[in-house]
């Protein structure tokens, strides 16, 4: 891999781990926020605090996209496009086991499933680069 | 789409990582390019014929 494209690739990952990191603090103190905070405005202000670290990734990733040379920014694209039709399949699947009686699942738990295949794909790219 | 990038490269006792250099692309491209599983774009086609001094049409085979 050339060597912009692979620092383009190696920073995000870098980066996009930090912000990983942040968003599951940031989470954890939502959470608790949500028992023990009562004061309205600051209880708002941490509970929506794990969005910011949330919108760096998605931030991230289009700066590391736009880094990339012409072949990776297709590849970058399948991942998302398979990441995006997995899910598509999982939420309507799990829409009708839903209706049958399965627990309810929070959007978080999609998003990270997405998060998830869209990452797989990319450390294989680059794990590939030999 | 067929190529002739890799005898071409080949010509000049280049590796991959040395023509990908050049291009300023990665390795994966140029190993994409040279095996068809990747078509350039214009641009990127334009300067790999300007590279190795040829025309489009004389380096890819549609």
């Amino acid at each position: 891999m050339q060597a912009g494209t692979r620092q383009a690739l190696s920073s995000w990952m870098r980066q996009f781990g930090l912000a990983i990191a942040v968003y599951i603090a940031m989470l954890v103190i939502a959470t608790c926020a949500l028992v023990a905070v009562n004061t309205r405005p600051i209880r708002t202000a941490l509970v929506l605090a794990p969005i910011l670290p949330g919108l760096a990734l998605i931030g991230l990733t289009i700066r590391a996209y736009i880094r990339c040379d012409e072949f990776i920014q297709l590849r970058i694209l399948q991942a998302a496009a398979l990441a995006a039709l997995v899910v598509a399949a999982f939420t309507l699947i799990y829409f009708f086991l839903g209706l049958l009686g399965l627990p309810h699942l929070s959007v978080a738990w999609i998003s990270n499933i997405l998060w998830a295949i869209f990452m797989a794909q990319l450390v294989r790219l680059m794990a590939t680069d030999k | 789409m067929k190529n002739s990038v890799a005898a071409l490269r080949a010509g000049r006792g280049w590796t991959q990582g040395d023509l990908a250099k050049h291009l300023r692309v990665s390795r994966q491209t140029v190993s994409a390019i040279e095996t068809g599983r990747y078509d350039p774009s214009l641009p990127l086609a334009f300067l790999i014929a300007k590279l190795f001094k040829q025309r489009i049409e004389d380096i890819f085979d549609p």
